[in-house]
């Protein structure tokens, strides 16, 4: 039965609960448009200074989140022997042929920055430290991940032996293959960041980062530095090769 | 004709005296072989690292964007090296 007078007057009062409703889905449905739209714009307009700036601005807020988050006690997944990926992926901004060669006898690790020791190391003097391994899967930013096995001594032991300052910000890194990083230093102290000099129990590998890659299971591969020819403590931001790229500063996991 | 015999000799003598200076590294002359004279100097220390980039060309793998090359990265890493050496030296005089 059809009623009488259609719709009653008062469901179209802009303070009926119906008409309320109403305006509210349209509301979220105009912010998700605008949102959509402007992350549109984001894709098409990468390059304007602006976009930059505020995508940076999320990235830097990302990273305070992230580092907000990061407990020292909080280990990463580790692994059996059955588990690790072989042959295990090579991965850099050049091909595997072009890793550098590190002369193994020449070699001497530089020291700067808020550190009382700063004497060079060589690799004899790293291999003297008390040693321990660890298998641990490492998570790519491009999508793909391996599991492997590595060796060395526990970076904060490294940080204390040579009188680091612990309550500084960052810890940086120079490479042989120019590549530079940096972590904060709570990563720096996480037992399972480890100064690796093996992969696999063999001396490590001119392409897995001969004489030694720091190994970090709780951050992005891009942050595990390879070829590493100088370290340094700092209170100023010293960011990184991909990280000044836009990629997130911290790559935590 | 001697005239130009004469000249002819001084060009000849000039040259030969320029290539000598080069060949002994005594000089600096583009001619010179920079590997071959650092390698006669007792103070030079071999190199630590031997690089086999071939930095001309453009990167490898998933990181990069559309026409980065291999170069850049060396050139970042210099303009970050001296920044922050300035700034350690400013937090070193701050302690």
């Amino acid at each position: 039965m059809k009623p009488k007078s259609g719709i009653d007057p008062s469901v179209l009062s802009p303070r009926s609960p119906h008409v309320r409703l109403l305006q509210r889905r349209l509301f979220l449905k105009q912010a998700m448009s605008l949102g959509g739209l402007s992350l549109l714009s984001g894709c098409s307009l990468t390059d304007a200074e602006s976009v930059q700036r505020v995508l940076s601005a999320m990235s830097r807020w990302n990273d305070g989140v992230q580092a907000a988050l990061f407990r020292l006690n909080r280990l990463a997944p580790t692994y059996p022997e059955s588990a690790i990926t072989r042959p295990f992926p090579f991965n850099a901004y050049y091909s595997e042929s072009e890793a550098p060669v590190v002369d193994a006898r020449m070699y001497q690790l530089e020291l700067s920055g808020l550190i009382r020791d700063r004497k060079p190391w060589t690799l004899a003097e790293f291999y003297a430290l008390p040693q321990t391994s660890q298998i641990t899967r490492h998570i790519c930013v491009e999508g793909w991940s391996a599991i492997g096995k590595w060796g060395g001594v526990t970076f904060r032991t490294f940080l204390e032996r040579v009188g680091a300052d612990l309550t500084a910000k960052y810890v940086g890194f120079k490479c042989a293959d120019d590549y530079y990083s940096s972590i904060d230093m709570a990563t720096a102290l996480h037992p399972q960041t480890l100064l690796t000099f093996t992969f696999a129990g063999e001396t490590l590998p001119t392409k897995y980062g001969f004489p030694m890659k720091l190994r970090m299971p709780t951050k992005l591969g891009y942050k595990n530095p390879k070829h590493i020819m100088a370290i340094y403590v700092t209170n100023t931001y010293p960011g990184g090769y991909w990280e000044d790229q836009g990629y997130s500063w911290f790559g935590g996991l | 004709m001697s005239r130009l015999f004469f000249a002819l000799a001084v060009a000849v003598f000039a040259a030969a005296g320029f290539g000598a200076r080069g060949a002994t590294g005594a000089d600096t002359a583009p001619g010179a072989q920079p590997e071959k004279a650092d390698a006669a100097r007792p103070d030079r220390k071999p190199a630590m690292v031997k690089k086999r980039m071939k930095e001309k060309e453009p990167m490898a793998g998933e990181m990069k964007r559309e026409g980065m090359m291999k170069e850049q990265v060396r050139s970042e890493a210099m303009k970050k090296d001296k920044m922050m050496e300035e700034a350690m030296k400013k937090e070193k005089m701050q302690q």
